[in-house]
């Protein structure tokens, strides 16, 4: 048993002159029950609530004023057969509950209620009208109240009658308190002689069960709403599921009404984004009806206006499905359009999607038409960005019919108005296909023509792919065109002749160039099959099949001969240009048996292989050629292999190549003057030469040290104070300066000297010092020196005033006194290097 | 006048001298081996070499052979070129090791800044190619 909503009645106050302010104020459903089977359980027939405005200026905060609940209930057991019971409770005033029987007639057939739908919006407080209007119409009697929460008191009002076609039925009312709050989960129990439970839960899956000839209303109003100002985001969710279902259904009408509206409205315009989702799934299912009719309105309207960034989407999907019907209507008016007053470089988006489809099943004789009109536009002056994407689908297919006729006009077109730079695609495809299955005498025509042009604007493409099987229309397109064909003739059985020829013209011409160049590529492919043949030889020859016999066993052993692989080319023309051949190859000869009589036998294996790769003007030619050729046997006496490569790369013009030279520049000044007095005067002439050239001698020489008197002296240490002085004459004529310097002189093969010396390697600087004509006292003093400061580092004022600091080196010489008086003669040698003269205080 | 230029060829200082001494020595560095084979045929075996070796004897005075002193500090190991008394270019490095300054007499006056009036010899052995 199950419960069909036969109507749905809203009354709907208007706010103001736009549609987003719409209220409903009230709302009324019948509901009736088929079924001969009867439960305990109350069940609820019908509802009504009645909605007010909160103000004059349409403020979207409705309240919920009244609301009426017809219940009823049915108990074999407590013998309450054939009494329903009906409750009604408000909620503005005293809550009451109207329990109202109604004495009906098992298994006849109540006509349709269709004068409900006529009723007017007069639904205030208590009223309610029930059948034709021009049927009787009774005003209860005021109820008394009775405790709330629980069922106080039942009465019987006799003689109330509704007068239904030709149908008279008695009404009795029940007058029953009861609570009826707006909270979901709500109970509202019916106990005492009737024994029924009434529940009133505002959730949004109300189901009304096994009701038996009896109308039944459910009215849910609702109202949610988010509102808010200075908010980010606002979410506004109302997911409502509203279902009446008649499980035995006994010829009557069902009408189920839902009237939706979803606003999310942003007062400031702050705020970025504002979404309104409505979802939205409608659907009226009759089956198994005997002369009924089944209507689905739809009717939506979504909107989103003057915002930002405006995403409108609107998924709708209406269907009418009937079975075992005369005659099926469904129409779909649709209307989706995204309006932008003002753009500033903004982008606007308009999808819509559309799937329309009649599809009858065992339809005997009858015509379908099936009708799909579309307006798809997207039109914009001064944008950026213009898209108009259309996918149609327009499909007609039907059995065991006698003619079928399904023509698809379509246009599709991108127009722009003012276009500067702007690139244009229109891209259509096509898939026209009629196919027929199973005809007899029924010819199928398919014809296809396309107009697709590209034309008056700069940069145009235009792409025709044309995929036609068993009959090749060649078509013929001009200005840079690209046009693929496939044409396939295959041979179904034997010794058919398969003929396939393949004529194709591509021609690119141009009337009037200007800086344009033309390309024109044919790339044909052609395939030859044969199948089912054997020991058929193919016209390109890659492998033949032979046949050897061994004399000792007569056994036959089948090998092939020539190329197991196939050999692919490519040439890729792109940027940078470079021209890449790739041949591969794999050919393979093994004597898997070599018998003795194979001793006298030969075997051949010959390669040829062409690689080449040529371009013309093309920075870097590669051409790699990697063959292996191996010649195996498991058992044999002779094997030989023989692998004759040639291998090539042959570049006519050579452009751009790289080059590397690195030029290292020095420069040099040097100048001299021919005077006499620079032959004996201290003037090196140091000009300027390369950074790497040594450190040049001073311009100025390094002289004596002013103030110095002594004609020679030995100090310690080398800086001042000084603990230790020997003075001495000044050395004999005859002293030798030494300067010895490390370096590697080489010769090489060729007899040329290299000569190195690395900067760091040291300079030893060594005076070769003779004293003479010394007093006894120096003599020894020196002697006392040198043994006082063996190995350590000393200072040295020479002859010429000049300050050294080093060792003294040679201890060997004697002192030799030469005569008598001051004749003492002493000589040593020093290896140091100049040094600042450092006294102390 | 004896020139001394180094480095070679991007040149930097330049020493100007008086002519060598008399004694001044040319050697040719070719070499020829000779063999002889059982039979008596002498076989002659000949490295030839572009470079000369030479060398030359200088008196100077002591601020010129300070001069000279510090040229040697700074190029002995560098490629020099050398146009002779005879006016002849030579192109090498010197083989001198150790140089030798020996001050010999005196020679009045001093030259300034040095306090005394001396004159050094000095040998110089060069290789290297006339150019």
């Amino acid at each position: 048993m199950a419960l069909r909503v036969t109507q749905q009645f809203a009354e709907v106050a208007t706010g103001n002159f736009t549609a987003s302010d719409l209220r409903v104020t009230s709302q009324w459903i019948d509901v009736v029950a088929s079924g001969y089977d009867f439960e305990p359980d109350l069940r609820v027939t019908s509802q009504w609530a009645e909605v007010i405005a909160a103000g004059y200026d349409f403020e979207p905060e409705l309240r919920i004023a009244a609301q009426w609940i017809e219940v009823c209930v049915h108990n074999v057991h407590r013998g309450f057969t054939s009494q329903l019971g009906t409750i009604k409770s408000s909620l503005a005033g005293s809550t009451l509950i109207l329990g109202m029987p109604v004495s009906v007639t098992p298994g006849v057939f109540i006509p349709t209620l269709t004068g409900r739908l006529g009723s007017s919006s007069s639904i205030l407080g208590r009223t309610m009208q029930i059948g034709d209007p021009a049927n009787q119409y009774v005003e209860p009697e005021p109820l008394p109240t009775g405790p709330t929460g629980m069922l106080a008191t039942i009465n019987t009002l006799p003689g109330l009658y509704f007068q239904l076609g030709v149908l008279a039925v008695e009404v009795t009312f029940y007058y029953v308190d009861a609570v009826d709050a707006l909270v979901l989960g709500e109970e509202v129990l019916v106990t005492g002689e009737f024994g029924v439970t009434a529940s009133d839960t505002l959730s949004f899956t109300e189901v009304v069960r096994r009701i038996y000839e009896v109308s039944a209303s459910d009215s849910v109003a609702l109202n949610d709403q988010a509102v808010g100002e200075y908010v980010r985001p606002a979410i506004d969710t109302l997911v409502l599921i509203d279902e009446a279902i008649a499980d035995v259904e006994v010829t009557r009408s069902v009408t189920d009404t839902l009237v939706l509206s979803g606003t999310a409205t942003v007062v400031a315009e702050v705020f970025r984004s504002a979404t309104d989702s409505l979802t939205l799934d409608d659907e009226a299912t009759v089956s198994r009806i005997m002369i009924g009719e089944g209507i689905d309105w739809l009717v939506l309207s979504d909107q989103a206006n003057r915002i930002q960034s405006a995403s409108d989407t609107l998924v709708l999907s209406d269907v009418a499905t009937v079975d075992l019907i005369l005659g099926v209507s469904d129409s779909l008016t649709l209307s989706d359009s995204a309006t932008c007053v003002t753009v500033f470089s903004r982008t606007s988006s308009d999808t819509l999607v559309l799937a329309d489809s009649t599809i009858p099943g065992f339809v005997a004789e009858r015509a379908a038409s099936d009708t799909l009109s579309l307006v798809d536009a997207a039109v914009g002056d001064y944008c950026r960005v213009a898209e108009d994407t259309l996918v149609l689908e327009d499909e007609a297919d039907f059995e065991l019919v006698r003619l079928i006729a399904d023509t698809l006009v379509l246009t599709d077109e991108a127009t722009f108005i003012i276009v500067r730079g702007v690139d244009a695609y229109d891209t259509l495809i096509l898939i026209d296909d009629a196919n027929l299955e199973r005809e007899i005498d029924v010819s199928a025509s398919d014809a296809l023509s396309l107009a697709d042009q590209a034309g008056l604007l700069h940069d145009a493409t235009d792409t025709l792919v044309i995929t036609d099987t068993a009959t090749a229309d060649y078509s013929k397109v001009a200005y840079d065109e690209l046009l693929y064909l496939t044409d396939v003739a295959e041979g179904v059985r034997d010794r058919v002749d398969a003929l396939d020829m393949l004529a194709l013209t591509d021609v690119a011409s141009y009337n009037i160039v200007r800086n344009v160049s033309a390309r024109d590529y044919i790339t044909t492919l052609a395939e030859h099959a044969w199948p089912g043949f054997q020991r058929v030889t193919a016209s390109d020859a890659l492998q033949t099949e032979h046949i050897e016999v061994d004399p000792a066993t007569l056994e036959e052993t089948v090998f092939y001969v020539g190329l197991q692989d196939t050999a692919q080319t490519s040439v890729t023309y792109s940027d940078p240009k470079e021209a890449e051949d790739h041949l591969s190859f794999g050919e393979q000869a093994v004597a898997i048996k070599i018998l003795a009589a194979a001793i006298a036998a030969s075997a051949s294996d010959s390669l040829s292989l062409s690689d080449e790769a040529r371009t013309n003007i093309t920075p870097t030619a590669s051409d790699d050629l990697t063959v292996i050729d191996t010649a195996e046997a498991v058992t044999t006496k002779l094997l030989a292999d023989s692998l004759s490569l040639s291998d090539s790369a042959t570049c006519n013009v050579i452009r751009n190549l790289e080059a590397s030279d690195s030029i290292v520049l020095s420069e040099s000044v040097l100048w001299y003057n021919r005077l006499e007095d620079y032959l004996y005067e201290y003037h090196p002439f140091a000009g300027s030469g390369p950074s790497s050239a040594p450190t040049p001698p001073p311009l100025e020489l390094d002289g004596p040290i002013p103030g110095i008197t002594v004609p020679f002296q030995l100090v310690y240490p080398v800086t001042g104070p000084f603990s230790d002085t020997l003075t001495l004459r000044a050395p004999n004529l005859g002293n030798r300066d030494k300067l010895q310097m490390s370096r590697v002189s080489r010769e090489t093969r060729g007899g040329t000297l290299i000569v190195y010396a690395d900067p760091m390697w040291p300079v030893i600087q060594t005076l070769v010092l003779d004293f003479s004509g010394l007093t006894q006292a120096e003599a020894s003093g020196l002697h006392t020196f040198m043994n006082a400061h063996l190995g350590l580092e000393i200072g040295m004022l020479d002859w010429e005033h000049r300050f050294w600091r080093g060792i003294i080196t040679d201890l060997s010489k004697p002192v030799v006194q030469d005569g008598r008086g001051c004749k003492y003669s002493v000589g040593f040698e020093f290896e140091g290097e100049m040094a600042t003269y450092d006294p102390g205080p | 006048m004896f020139r001394m230029t180094a480095p070679y060829p991007a040149s930097q200082t330049m020493t100007v001298m008086p002519n060598p001494t008399f004694s001044d020595q040319e050697t040719n560095l070719n070499t020829v081996s000779r063999r002889t084979a059982m039979d008596g045929t002498r076989y002659t075996y000949v490295k030839r070499r572009a470079r000369s070796k030479l060398q030359w004897t200088f008196k100077l005075s002591r601020n010129k052979g300070l001069e000279v002193r510090a040229f040697f500090i700074a190029y002995f190991a560098s490629q020099i070129k050398i146009v002779d008394h005879r006016n002849r270019t030579w192109v090498g490095y010197f083989t001198s090791n150790p140089f030798e300054f020996e001050t010999q007499s005196r020679a009045a006056p001093a030259i300034s800044p040095m306090p005394r009036g001396e004159t050094v010899s000095i040998d110089i052995e060069f290789e290297g190619e006339e150019q």
